[in-house]
């Protein structure tokens, strides 16, 4: 029962984009307003749809969205800010897209040009049919779906278009290829949905209809500057969560010191072995990681960090600025990839597909890295570059301002390890993701993603 | 059907209140008051390391300068991009993607540069680079950008000599360049400064209470102006019902800063909404804003944009005005427009840096991309019905970029005239 | 090879990996068929166990499921229910109540029939007693209900390297697009079965989430196109050309019960009538209103009552009001109890729920049903309204009776006996142990306060079951009024 009024409590939750727990439009970024994100829309409406519907060589974009999904999953509802919809976009020329609310509610009336009425029919359970009948003395219908895109006939033959994209899939694995599957985007309308939209655009505009999977996909993939402006304000202003109350480096006593008084930490010691209990006590010669960066605590004697640090450090700084000179606008995600791997290679290191040490390589003791730099902030993993994934992850064109994450890791073999270790194999490896936008330049950092220092501990 | 909603209320009331109180606490606590941005360490540290890497090589090239020294023996403009400490800052083109960063006598972050040596080295540092140009923090001309003290220019010839400093020539151009080119996390603070001021400014027209509230108790830049264009200006004039307010902001984290503004029309006796006249000189502003922004592009300088942008104010039947005041000359029936777009975010001042503008030393500077600056407008409508010569005002001060498609907002522009009851 | 790792996940992934941990706190919601907030089913019903909820699957699947697929002529049911409604935002939104977010968001129709909020689900009558049940691809909550259970698909998620794996391992046989490992296997599953009639869940004719018990809870309307499409391709030609719309077998499915469900139907809301009756702080007249009382409506009206009006309206002494289904009378000074004129009212009520127990018969459909229940009662002297308003222009001396009986339980209204809702609400046959919502409103004109004064009262949903000898109450409706000194 206390789900039932739990429904009504609560607002629409078309404010926050965070709420799609896409990761980066987070709840807690503190410019996620309405206000911010209405602006973005119609930016959005204003510099990316002409382009795509321009591109995709369409003239008429109809989108759906039905409530029956009640936490609202469809890959737009943002874009167009409304959970219930039937949207029309109508390219007019010379740049001029009309923008129609065909029926439906929208959280932004004013980003659109035609506002239609909510679709009469939503519900069913009370009069509309009583009323209709009334209304409609003498007449019958055979049945109640065929009231679904009343009107939408007429409307859009006023506009004759000549090719209609609809949002249903046809070849992209939207929702399983979307960021954690149970966050998926939908697969697009209903069976029944496209049974009933053809019977009401008649033959001749059915014969006209086109999966939008594609035009949808690089509508998602584009990004505005204002939305820079708050993919950039995520943890911008102070860093990146530091507990308050924990330790700082700068305190850490070894042998005193534990994990737990640093808080978010983990320690590889001088073995090569992982250590993240909060009660472990901090020794001379661990590497420790946390959310405030990077730290080694020397052994006695040593005055600087081990090679093995330097050379990881110095590793990450070469393989970042491979990135950032050679992820560009305009190439696909599967063309940077093989670009980024040969550069890799030409810079001395190992590309590998797969998430882990291989110990196959004709040069183990080079570093390996692994690249799964996606798409950040809608949901969809696309432009992707990666061998992860669905072929379509890769075959999409990297645009201006493409927010995503800079998401790789390193596995460096080290041989003291080795031998403390019964040569059982221990590496060195690093996890990495930060946050990035493409621009004409390359690749560049909005945040300050982590500390490019490691702190050395006395 | 309403069965459970009734059967549950009661418990649900007391839910209900809880959630309320939270929703209200939780939202005031993130949303109520956007904070200026602090500059931390870590985000100065980007900002600069960024615009070594994307924008340094790139103005370096366009101004054909391949050494570039930036003597500072105290505080100055490029406090921002490249450290608080005296020194003399040496950037070298010596060929490849990256320009080479040195600092001679002076306290760095060592991350960000590559040599840090003594400052009796400079002869040699220069010497073994020949550079071709060197770009020196001097101007011929009264400019802020001349902070090298005269003493300091002439030692640092007589150590460089003869040959090197025939190849000296000023930096402002390089410098206003520089200054002017934005990376990602400019791009993104700019936003979020915008966010900030207009929050300021919609707390200030919050205040406002006709018949009381005078222009010095409103925080900003205040003014209003009557039919005949004459501006109280932050004075103790007390805003009246008719008055047409504006105003304008500022937010800025250390030396890098925006301002935008707001206006807002309060209502005269029997008044629910704004009057006709607004309304008009409303749409008259969002018809020029969609003007400016179709037609401005990266590439050009301030004045050869601005020479377009009037020749299509014009064509759309609008008389342009070079200065901020109403022109009783002109046809009577049309309203005039001025434009000042001068850059924000990071400028030494508004002239000396990329312009669209009818005056100023920036105006023949180019207009990067990203370039972040102000639509700053101000239209003035004829009301023929009032007499001769009698007209509204109001400026439209908001921030934005230009990308490669053209003019985007960062931030949401203003939206309309507010309404002050 | 022991692979270190010294960077665990940074803020971003420990964000991430919070909300997901969070969910596993919280007890898995599809225990109780309550959590689709189908009204009858509720939370609170300390019945509705999992064993009960999985008992309920398994004599469904013994009893019903043969039945309505053999009345239906079709040998195969093809049931795909899709993960995509699962959004998390309503998780986030609703993580304080300590509900897990899975079943909250599906929105499948079937989805606690099945026990399953993401699953390919195929029922074969293979001409024994009972059903074959295979869990094609996906998991469910009682895998010891079906016969074969396949697991989920590696390719529900394909983030990873479930492509790449696939592609190395099987060069020779990869599939257009990803699309194409959707329904793999499935058509060598349905050919070695070869049936001639295959049922699929989407919708032809009937607006099932539009007609759904508030809409905004909607049972969806089927499969997506994309699956209807690769469906198609999976099957071939030739059993794609069997395919029908199984949305009739879905709706025989959904409003039959077993004896199972009339034990939770029973055993749900507030139990007895003392448990529902409400104690209210003291009222005071003219200052206490309706809302302060958490009261629904008015019950003492004028013809033209404004409900939503009268909500903040203060109670008077000889005021009428109703909460939940109990109403509610204000005693007058020097009333020891209710006048007549109330009185009567509760005497009509009566009477109409008497004609209603006896006149609602299984295989009726549900118009036939209202026009039994209509003859009858203007037999009785009463008037039919359509609507739920009093008719000023009737008959000012004739009770005034709007019927809108439906199925509750399962988020459909159909059958359902009323004027209201789309027809196939109304053409829907009655099965047995229907569970029904008796919910009518009577209009009872009191001449003797003035022309349109009337009082009103509405049952809401009175739990009926629909058996051959009527319908019978598995909850004891409201007795009495209730009487407020």
């Amino acid at each position: 029962m206390q789900k039932v009024v739990a429904q009504r409590n609560y607002s629409d939750v078309m404010l926050n984009i965070g709420d799609a727990n896409y990761g980066i439009f987070d709840g807690n970024a503190p410019y996620n307003e309405e206000k911010a994100l209405n602006h973005i829309r119609r930016e959005r409406f204003y510099l990316i749809l002409p382009r795509v519907m321009q591109e995709a060589k369409v003239d008429m974009w109809i989108h759906v969205i039905r409530p029956w999904a009640w936490g609202g999953t469809d890959p737009l509802r943002y874009e167009f800010g409304s959970k219930s919809g039937v949207f029309i976009f109508t390219d007019q020329g010379g740049g001029n897209i009309e923008k129609a609310v065909f029926e439906g509610d929208v959280q932004d009336p004013d980003a659109y040009d035609i506002i239609g009425e909510r679709y009469k029919y939503r519900s069913q359970q009370d009069y509309e049919f009583m009323d209709w009948s009334m209304d409609n003395p003498g007449k019958s219908y055979k049945s109640e779906l065929d009231f679904r895109f009343e009107g939408i006939g007429d409307f859009v033959a006023e506009r004759n278009p000549k090719r209609i994209a609809v949002n249903y899939m046809e070849s992209l694995s939207f929702p399983e290829g979307s960021e954690t599957f149970t966050m998926a985007l939908t697969d697009g309308i209903s069976y029944t949905d496209y049974v009933q939209l053809s019977k009401a655009l008649g033959d001749k505009y059915t014969k006209r209809m086109v999966s939008a999977e594609h035009l949808i996909l690089d509508y998602l993939s584009r990004r505005v500057a204002a939305e820079v402006v708050l993919y950039g304000s995520l943890r911008a202003q102070d860093g990146w969560g530091h507990g308050g109350k924990t330790r700082t480096f700068d305190n850490i006593v070894p042998g005193v010191t534990t994990l737990g008084e640093i808080g978010q930490a983990s320690v590889i010691n001088k073995d090569g072995n992982e250590r993240g209990s909060d009660d472990y006590v901090i020794q001379r010669g661990d590497l420790i990681e946390s959310s405030q960066g990077y730290a080694y605590v020397l052994l006695k004697g040593e005055t600087d960090l081990p090679w093995y640090v330097r050379k990881f450090w110095d590793d990450d700084k070469k393989i970042r600025e491979i990135l950032r000179k050679n992820i560009q606008v305009g190439f696909s995600a599967g063309k940077t990839l093989k670009l980024l791997a040969r550069k890799l290679e030409e810079a001395g290191f190992v590309y590998t597909d797969y998430q882990e040490y291989n110990k196959y390589v004709d040069h183990p003791r080079k570093t390996q890295v692994h690249l799964d730099l996606h798409a950040e902030g809608k949901g969809i993993l696309a432009p992707r570059i990666s061998p992860m994934g669905p072929k379509w992850h890769w075959n999409v064109k990297i645009r201006l301002f493409h927010t995503f994450a800079v998401e790789y890791m390193t596995y460096m073999s080290i041989p003291e390890w080795d031998r403390a270790n019964n040569f059982r194999g221990q590496q060195l490896s690093g996890f990495f993701h930060d946050g990035g936008v493409v621009t004409d330049r390359g690749m560049e950092v909005p945040y300050p993603d982590r500390s490019n220092k490691i702190h050395i501990i006395q | 059907m309403n069965e459970n909603l009734n059967n549950e209320g009661k418990i649900m009331n007391k839910v209900q209140i809880l959630l309320i109180f939270f929703s209200i606490l939780l939202p005031q606590n993130l949303h109520s008051q956007f904070e200026e941005p602090k500059a931390s360490p870590e985000l100065m540290k980007l900002i600069r390391e960024q615009k070594f890497e994307v924008i340094l090589p790139h103005v370096m090239r366009d101004n054909k300068v391949d050494m570039w020294i930036h003597v500072k023996r105290k505080s100055d403009f490029f406090d921002f991009e490249f450290g608080e400490k005296p020194g003399i800052y040496i950037f070298t083109d010596r060929g490849g993607g990256r320009i080479e960063r040195a600092v001679l006598g002076g306290q760095v972050d060592r991350e960000l540069y590559d040599i840090l040596a003594p400052e009796s080295y400079l002869g040699k540092f220069v010497a073994e680079r020949n550079p071709k140009r060197i770009a020196l923090n001097y101007t011929d001309r009264a400019s802020s950008f001349n902070s090298i003290s005269l003493t300091d220019r002439k030692q640092l010839s007589k150590i460089i000599g003869k040959k090197y400093s025939k190849r000296i020539v000023p930096a402002d151009r390089l410098a206003a360049d520089y200054l002017a080119g934005r990376g990602m996390a400019e791009v993104a603070l700019f936003g979020r400064l915008l966010m900030i001021s207009t929050e300021k400014i919609e707390g200030e027209f919050n205040k406002i209470v006709p018949g009381k509230t005078r222009l010095s108790d409103i925080s900003g830049n205040v003014f209003v102006r009557d039919y005949d264009g004459n501006e109280e200006n932050n004075t103790d004039y007390v805003v009246q019902p008719g008055d047409l307010i504006g105003i304008l902001n500022s937010a800025n984290m250390m030396d890098f800063s925006e301002h935008n503004g707001g206006i807002g029309y309060v209502l005269r006796k029997g008044e629910t909404n704004l009057p006709p006249e607004v309304q008009r000189i409303w749409e008259h502003a969002l018809i020029t804003r969609n003007i400016f922004r179709k037609n401005i592009k990266a590439g050009l300088t301030g004045s050869e944009q601005l020479e377009i942008l009037i020749k299509k104010l014009e064509e759309s039947g609008y008389v342009y005005i070079d200065k901020d005041q109403y022109d009783k000359t002109a046809d009577p029936e049309k309203t005039q427009v001025h434009i000042d777009f001068h850059a924000m975010g990071r400028i030494i001042s508004q002239e000396e840096a990329p312009r669209i503008s009818p005056s100023g030393w920036g105006r023949d500077l180019k207009i990067p991309l990203y370039h972040t600056f102000t639509f700053e407008y101000m239209i003035h409508m004829p009301v023929p019905e009032l007499g001769k010569g009698k007209h509204l005002y109001i400026c439209i001060h908001d921030g934005v970029i230009v990308t490669e498609r053209g003019v985007e907002f960062p931030a949401a522009p203003i939206q309309g005239i507010r309404i002050i009851r | 090879m022991k692979k270190v790792t010294i960077f665990p996940a940074i803020i971003y992934m420990l964000f991430l990996l919070w909300e997901l941990d969070a969910q596993s706190e919280y007890p898995e919601a599809m225990v109780g068929i309550s959590h689709a907030y189908y009204t009858s089913f509720d939370s609170d019903n300390p019945f509705a166990t999992k064993e009960m909820l999985d008992h309920i699957r398994r004599e469904k699947f013994d009893l019903v499921l043969p039945l309505v697929m053999r009345e239906h002529k079709i040998d195969m049911w093809i049931h795909v229910i899709r993960p995509w409604t699962w959004s998390g935002t309503e998780f986030r939104k609703l993580e304080h109540m300590n509900l897990n977010y899975r079943s909250i968001d599906s929105s499948d129709p079937l989805r606690y029939e099945f026990g399953s909020d993401a699953a390919v689900i195929v029922f074969t009558d293979q001409g024994d007693d009972r059903i074959e049940r295979v869990v094609f691809e996906g998991e469910v909550d009682d895998p010891s209900a079906f016969d074969i259970v396949r697991g989920q698909s590696p390719f529900i998620n394909q983030e990873n390297y479930e492509i790449m794996d696939y592609v190395k391992e099987n060069s020779y046989k990869v599939p257009a697009s990803e699309m194409g490992y959707r329904f793999m296997g499935l058509g060598k599953f349905v050919l070695e079965r070869d049936p001639k009639r295959i049922g699929v869940n989407y919708a032809e004719t009937l607006s099932l989430a539009e007609g759904s018990e508030t809409y905004t809870l909607a049972l969806t309307d089927g499969i997506s196109y994309a699956d209807h499409l690769h469906l198609s391709k999976a099957l071939g030609d030739k059993y794609a050309s069997r395919m029908v719309s199984a949305e009739h077998l879905i709706l025989d499915y959904l409003t039959r019960s077993v004896l199972g469900e009339i034990v939770l139907f029973g055993g749900s809301g507030r139990g007895s009538e003392e448990g529902r009756i409400q104690q209210f702080d003291p009222i005071v007249p003219g200052v206490t209103t309706l809302m302060d009382v958490d009261g629904g409506w008015y019950c003492t009206r004028e013809w033209d009552h404004d409900e939503e009006a009268f909500s903040s309206v203060p109670l008077q002494r000889g005021d009428m009001f109703q909460s939940g289904q109990t109403p509610y009378y204000i005693l007058k000074d020097g009333e020891a109890k209710p006048p007549q004129e109330i009185l009567r009212l509760w005497d009509e009520v009566v009477k109409v729920r008497k004609i209603i127990s006896r006149n609602v018969r299984i295989g009726d459909t549900g118009r036939e049903a209202l026009k039994r229940i209509i003859d009858k009662l203007e037999g009785e002297g009463m008037a039919y309204i359509d609507r739920d308003r009093y008719d000023v222009t009737l008959d000012p001396e004739k009770t005034q009776v709007h019927l809108d009986l439906h199925q509750v339980g399962k988020g459909v209204l159909a059958p359902r006996v009323s004027p209201m809702g789309p027809k196939w609400h109304s053409d829907k046959k009655i099965p047995l142990l229907l569970t029904l919502g008796v919910e009518y409103m009577v209009h009872m004109p009191v001449p003797e306060w003035g022309k349109g004064k009337h009082l009103y009262y509405c049952s809401l949903h009175e739990r009926g079951v629909v058996t051959e000898r009527g319908v019978e109450f598995a909850l004891p409706p409201v007795s009495a009024i209730q009487t407020i000194r």
